[in-house]
């Protein structure tokens, strides 16, 4: 590097001066210089102080980078999620080999850096107690067993590692098969009988059959502590209530899109006389593409609410995740869509995973899930933010330099 | 942090109103100022007087988020990442959406360079009243040699107006890339406690802002910010994007605490755009088959979507599966959309094309996306149709119906408050397939016939063609008995409702013989032979007709006059010929 010391001794021409020396020199000192002078006024010619600059910065970058330290942000919260446990063992009063624990969380949804959470975000497959319209890529794998529900849970947890299944009763609603209530009990034994998993039972979203539905199939699989799915505004919810508090299952506390009316189902379910540890709450999802911000922002409101001392909305949290399938992105096939959209063998899980995710990183605990490979990526997901830290960091910025 | 309000800002204003920023006020241009639709130095007299310097930098101060936006690409082509205010969206709005830079390098060949850029420039998805682009590309030097990456770096960027950002650790080689697209302002990826000297004088020379990457070392990554922000350097950080067990977790940690320390500590030192790197992903798969490739791509895909939702302001992927953009972008349309927003449209009944009294009613939900959606559909396959939107409160076809913001009763209510019947001379109503449990109801409530339509309104064009037909057998209008007259039509809406609505307005009971002709109006079932004497009398049969009615005559469109003996001869009833518009005349007598 040059180095010049500037001489002065024409006030007036000191600027152009120092221009002319920051052209030829890379830095300039300025030595025993005394400047008198009421104001100093530069004229810049554009152009030359431009092709100055770069020399002039270079001086400016420090020498040694300026270490600091990072203090990791942690917080406290003064609320605590519940602990909810589906299934009971044969000592717990029913006949399950496996339990699943869900809620407990003191932070936010993988702030590892703050707690690790004691339970993990669990997925459960939905199964059908008759064969249902379903998108090509999930009939794919289901369809030697969708005759019969039993086979298709056992496939569920054998195959495709479902924590849980989800019966869905939907045969009983009266403009489908209108199936009586005791007989659709029946298939929730021969589920229990087929698996040692917990399940969860579904309706069929009628709101004048589901009370009556959901009753008889908690009667049949009493002390099993089970979920029924679910209690809702919009039906007889106290008798949904009162047959689990009778027969010893969880309940799932359902409403629509709003914080408040969570709050209110979630309260009256209380004063009903279920007790916390035993209700499951569910704001509804709505899929990506098709309101998944709603859903979003509303699972997130209720779990910052809940961990800030909320003891209304300190229930675990379900989303109905096979919403995504009702997206057309999900469902149409490639012969539609997949010179626009890309393969559907892809599209379709990633639509699924994808709503999924963004909900179990707001707080959600329970994924009703139906493709396999949705389901292994997002558990996959779910297992690596549940490990603890490694020491040794990839070589990441190796990324660069991948022929790929 | 408290949020500003227009009134903080507006004590920094010259509060003359000169309407100089093209608003009427200082005190209109406040709100813009704190929404980010304007910036300070856009109030002209304020950054050119020099007695307001002073108010000047302090308002660039003041407005300054705690997350600062960072600016890369030239000639109008620029994209913002950062410039963020809030933790969680609800606590007020996201501003600035991700960024999706996809890679390309400068091995690929020259034909690879301009297929691959384009394929990024040129994708575009329209939804939800958006046009879904990508947003930069990444040019990574995977020779190490300058004069090739300068090249490839050229030649990406006379194939796109994208922003570009320059991936290599090696300053030769940024600077080489720099100099090839200088009026371009690419960002610099990266500065690392190796090479930080020489990439910040590369910045400094060109005006470029630059990535700063320490993975896993949060504390380098925040001396790399310090040092190079102090001398004016813009910067963004990239804490380390890692897939896998313990790793993960790390990336996830490391951007939650960088953003929470950014907003709620105050520490201006990350205070600046993230970076995520899903494309680590595609370390060491360079002779992966073509399987393994898409599985990569499927867990990019994933990965991606995680830094989405956890606070990346910029994302650099290496797939160029469509189905990883749609995927992409559509989530962070989602999660960037403003939650101050109502998401309801305005109920009514709408015209979509130019409809007329013939053309089909629907019905759907005022949730904005939906509404949207079936008004676009509609429109992008040309169908005339009247659209009666219900309010919901905002809330989608399937939610709302199972909530109860959707129900016949509205439904109902919604045909009579709005006079649909007044547009059309039919009455049949078309709703969702997704509030199919609703049709009972709905007919009962209002009088219309209901057509269950597709659960999805892609599909609408399909069920007009197919499926929106009345039901054949015996139907009736009014309330029929013995004596009543016995109306033959096919199963077309149309003619359908040309038999029916004279005979409804007219108050006349009567019953309608519909033949299942595939859906074609008389005079063409007639050419096609799908109107029979043999179709007829099978489906009389089939409705046990005679037993209904005690007379044995049935009327006929003139459309059908020529099929008067063929049915008589079939049938052994006699038949009389009608024209529609005379129908009422004729049965009242």
């Amino acid at each position: 590097m040059k180095r010049g010391t500037l001489m002065v001794d024409d006030e007036t021409a000191l600027g152009k001066r120092i221009l002319e020396i920051l052209g030829e020199y890379e830095e300039v000192e300025l030595e025993n210089v005394t400047l008198e002078a009421e104001e100093l006024v530069f004229k810049v010619i554009p152009g030359m102080f431009a092709a100055a600059l770069p020399p002039a910065a270079r001086a400016r970058i420090p020498a040694a980078l300026i270490e600091q330290k990072f203090e990791p942000p942690v917080e406290t919260y003064p609320g605590e999620i519940v602990e909810v446990q589906f299934g009971a063992t044969r000592a717990e009063g029913g006949s399950r080999k496996k339990v699943v624990k869900i809620g407990g969380e003191k932070a936010p949804a993988f702030y590892r850096f703050e707690f690790m959470n004691p339970n993990r975000p669990v997925v459960t497959f939905d199964v059908f107690d008759m064969p249902i319209s379903l998108p090509k890529p999930i009939v794919e794998h289901f369809e030697d067993v969708m005759e019969d529900p039993a086979d298709w849970a056992k496939k569920a947890i054998n195959e495709f590692g479902a924590d849980l299944v989800t019966v869905h009763l939907i045969s009983t609603d009266p403009y489908i098969k209108n199936t009586p209530a005791k007989e659709a009990a029946k298939v929730i034994e021969d589920v229990l009988q087929a698996v040692d998993t917990p399940i969860l039972i579904g309706g069929s979203g009628n709101p004048d059959k589901d009370p009556e539905v959901l009753e008889a199939a908690a009667a049949v699989s009493e002390g099993e502590r089970l979920m029924l799915n679910s209690a809702s505004l919009n039906l007889d919810w106290k008798r949904i209530v009162e047959a689990a508090k009778k027969h010893g299952h969880n309940v799932l506390s359902w409403t629509q899109l709003d914080v408040n009316n969570q709050k209110k189902l979630n309260k009256l379910i209380m004063e009903a006389g279920m007790p916390r540890s035993r209700i499951v709450q569910d704001a509804t999802t709505a899929a990506l593409g098709y309101g998944l911000e709603y859903s979003f922002s509303i699972y997130e409101r209720i779990r910052l609410s809940a961990l800030r001392g909320d003891a209304d909305l300190q229930m675990p949290l379900s989303s109905g995740t096979t919403n995504a399938w009702g997206a057309r992105e999900a469902f149409m096939s490639d012969k539609k869509k997949g010179t626009e959209w890309g393969l559907q063998r892809f599209r379709g899980p990633i639509w699924e995973a994808i709503t999924a995710l963004s909900l179990s990183l707001v707080g959600c605990d329970v994924f009703m899930m139906l493709h396999p490979a949705s389901v292994q990526i997002f558990k996959t997901f779910v297992e690596y933010l549940s490990s603890p830290r490694k020491e040794e960091v990839p070589p990441l910025l190796n990324w660069v330099t991948a022929r790929v | 942090m408290a949020r500003l309000k227009p009134l903080d800002i507006y004590n920094y204003l010259p509060k003359t109103n000169c309407g100089e920023c093209g608003l009427e006020s200082c005190m209109a241009f406040a709100y813009k100022l704190i929404e980010h639709e304007l910036e300070v130095k856009d109030c002209k007299p304020l950054a050119t007087d020099p007695k307001l310097k002073k108010a000047f930098e302090d308002l660039k101060e003041l407005v300054t988020p705690p997350v600062r936006p960072v600016k890369f690409g030239g000639d109008g082509n620029e994209v913002t990442i950062g410039g963020e205010e809030v933790m969680y969206r609800h606590e007020l709005t996201y501003f600035n959406p991700t960024a999706i830079a996809v890679c390309v390098h400068d091995e690929m060949t020259e034909e690879e360079l301009i297929r691959n850029v384009k394929l990024i420039s040129e994708w575009t998805v329209f939804r939800v009243g958006a046009h879904l682009c990508l947003d930069a590309v990444a040019v990574k030097s995977v020779s190490r040699d300058p004069v090739k990456f300068a090249k490839a770096v050229k030649l990406v960027a006379d194939n796109t107006k994208y922003p570009l950002i320059l991936c290599s650790l090696d300053p030769s080689c940024l600077k080489a890339g720099v100099e090839a697209v200088k009026n371009r302002r690419p960002l610099l990826y990266a500065a690392t406690r190796d090479n930080w000297r020489e990439v910040a004088e590369i910045a400094l020379n060109s005006g470029c802002p630059v990535v700063v990457a320490s993975p896993g070392d949060l504390d380098t990554l925040k001396s790399l910010a310090a040092t190079l922000s102090s001398v004016g350097i813009q910067v963004a950080l990239d804490p380390g994007t890692a897939w896998g067990e313990g790793v993960l977790a790390d990336t996830i940690d490391s951007f939650t605490m960088l953003r929470r320390a950014a907003i709620e500590r105050g520490d201006k030192n990350v205070g600046w755009p993230l970076v995520g790197v899903p494309a680590t992903l595609w370390i060491g798969k360079e002779e992966a088959s073509e399987g393994e490739k898409l599985e990569t791509a499927f867990k990019e895909t994933f990965l991606a979507a995680a830094l989405i939702c956890r606070y990346a302001d910029l994302l650099i992927i290496n797939s160029k599966e469509l189905w990883t953009f749609l995927a992409l972008t559509t989530l962070r349309q989602n999660i960037y959309t403003d939650p101050r927003i109502h998401p309801a449209v305005e109920a009514g009944l709408f015209a979509v094309g130019s409809p007329n009294e013939d053309s089909p009613v629907m019905i759907t939900t005022n949730y904005a996306s939906t509404a949207f959606v079936v008004r676009s559909d509609l429109e992008q396959s040309k169908i005339d149709a009247w659209l009666v939107i219900i309010d919901t409160g905002g809330i989608g076809v399937e939610s709302s119906a199972a909530g109860g913001q959707l129900n016949a009763a509205k439904m109902a209510e919604a045909l009579s408050e709005y006079k649909v019947a007044e547009k059309v001379r039919h009455r049949a109503v078309i709703i969702p397939g997704l509030a199919a449990r609703f049709a009972g109801e709905l007919e009962d409530a209002s009088g219309w016939d209901v057509y269950v339509g597709p659960k999805d309104s892609g599909s609408i064009p399909d069920f007009l063609k197919s499926k929106y037909r009345p039901r054949d057998g015996l139907r009736y209008v009014g309330d029929p008995d013995g004596k009543s007259s016995v109306v033959l039509v096919t199963n077309n809406i149309k003619d359908f409702y040309r038999v029916k609505m004279p005979l409804r307005n007219a108050g006349i009971s009567a019953w309608i013989l519909v033949v299942d002709a595939d859906g074609l109006p008389v005079s063409e079932a007639v050419k096609e032979k799908k109107l029979t004497g043999e179709t007829v009398k099978a489906l009389m049969q089939r409705e046990d007709v005679e037993k209904k009615v005690d007379h044995r005559e049935l009327v006929v469109p003139e459309e059908a006059a020529t099929l008067k003996e063929e049915i008589e001869k079939a049938t052994g009833w006699k038949v009389t010929v009608v024209p529609c518009e005379k129908l009422a005349e004729k049965l009242k007598k």
